[in-house]
């Protein structure tokens, strides 16, 4: 067996990516609209005034997009926050 | 180091282990709330803790107020083991790290190791925040004693050195967030699976796991929980699976995503857990429905964790 010797070689490989810091950016930014989306209480309340005799009659109706536990409390203070007579019809109903 | 690490895990089981039959033994003497609103012909009467109702009535009647010592000590001592439990499993984790002279996060078992003790904080923070919830503890620690039974015992790797690819500091954040992520989705499948149990029994499913409904919070209220360990993780898994993941890979291997076995079973995982915020999301689908996808989650979890590391051949193949 006879030692004929080595060729020394290398492999370089050169890159340029200038898309990475709009994806690191993208990145952050879906992760923290992610965030708010999960965390976030989507919830919609609507007063309707409609003239009644001498006063008005005003209706609300409230609306919870994601589950939301406190939205019954928190559509009993409003409406009571906009100075209405509670009236006995029960207007809240989940989705 | 190394050696007292080990036995610290024995211990951590061990302690596991009695924080379980303390949480059983208080589950099974502890009053069934749905009593009162059964009729006294319905079926399930004659169930083995029966005996326990007519000695608790006389007693209310004799001397109102006083619990029985013996019960009212139950809560206290599951309560401790599982403290001391999680405080030794700490130890275990860290006295593995210290032993190994880097992060405890090098290897499969290691990432159980950690994952399982993600799992027990969670769950301790649920039953701060949800009282309530203190009862699930006996399935908590039971899936937790699996799974550091497993570890031990057949994904065990002695102390050693990193692979060389997994030296960087992108190790920190990665491992540790996919760690964080699989530790609050086990204990969302825990709460979800006794969603459905409950949910069962709630219909008058007859049967094993639906008998444990009795004694299981209100279905909304587990279903609530399960929800928010969820939305905690998918945000965590997320940021570990593919952005901090990818980051790396492009650092170390040159591409972002190369759907080596790992990546292709990390974004199946994703993809239904996002299916489960989804589905939760939209009132028309069932909420049963949407508890199933988050128990598919959770097995596709469970085949990324052992699947592929033990029989695929890729680029993680750390096990």
């Amino acid at each position: 067996v006879e030692f004929l010797g080595t060729q020394r070689w290398i492999t370089v490989s050169v890159r340029h990516d200038p898309g990475q810091p709009v994806v690191l950016v993208g990145a952050v930014l879906l992760l923290a609209g992610l965030v708010l989306s999960l965390t976030g209480h989507r919830r919609r309340v609507w007063f309707r005034a409609r003239p009644l005799g001498t006063g008005s009659e005003v209706a609300a109706g409230g609306l919870p997009r994601t589950d939301y536990p406190g939205f019954a409390d928190e559509f009993r203070d409003l409406v009571a926050a906009a100075g209405l007579d509670p009236v006995p019809e029960p207007a809240l109903r989940s989705t | 180091m190394a050696a007292l690490s080990d036995q610290l895990l024995v211990i951590t089981i061990m302690a596991y282990l009695a924080a379980m039959v303390c949480y059983a033994a208080e589950y099974a003497f502890s009053a069934r709330p749905a009593r009162a609103l059964v009729p006294s012909g319905a079926p399930g009467a004659g169930s083995p803790p029966e005996p326990s109702e007519p000695r608790d009535r006389p007693d209310h009647a004799g001397s109102p107020g006083r619990p029985q010592p013996a019960r009212a000590l139950l809560p206290w001592a599951a309560q401790g083991l599982i403290l001391s439990a999680a405080a030794v499993h700490l130890a275990t984790v860290v006295t593995r790290g210290l032993a190994a002279a880097r992060v405890p996060w090098g290897n499969m078992y290691e990432y159980l190791l950690t994952a399982t003790l993600v799992a027990t904080a969670a769950w301790l923070w649920s039953t701060i925040r949800h009282p309530a919830m203190r009862r699930l503890g006996i399935f908590v620690t039971l899936v937790n004693v699996l799974l550091l039974g497993l570890a031990g015992m057949v994904v065990y790797t002695p102390v050693g050195p990193l692979v060389p690819a997994l030296d960087s500091y992108w190790l920190l954040l990665h491992v540790s967030a996919a760690i964080a992520a699989t530790g609050l989705f086990l204990v969302g499948f825990v709460t979800t699976v006794l969603y459905l149990v409950r949910t069962g029994h709630d219909r008058g499913r007859q049967g094993f796991p639906f008998t444990l409904g009795t004694r299981l919070p209100g279905a909304e209220a587990l279903e609530r929980i399960s929800f928010r360990l969820h939305a905690l993780g998918f945000p965590i898994w997320t940021f570990a699976a593919l952005i901090a993941g990818p980051i790396w890979a492009e650092a170390a291997w040159g591409r972002y995503w190369g759907w080596d076995p790992k990546e292709v079973w990390a974004f199946v995982t994703w993809i239904i857990y996002a299916a489960y915020l989804h589905a939760r999301a939209t009132p028309s689908v069932r909420r049963t429905v949407v508890a199933a996808l988050a128990v598919a989650g959770w097995l596709a979890m469970l085949m990324n964790l052992f699947g592929v590391n033990l029989f695929f051949e890729g680029l993680h193949s750390y096990a």
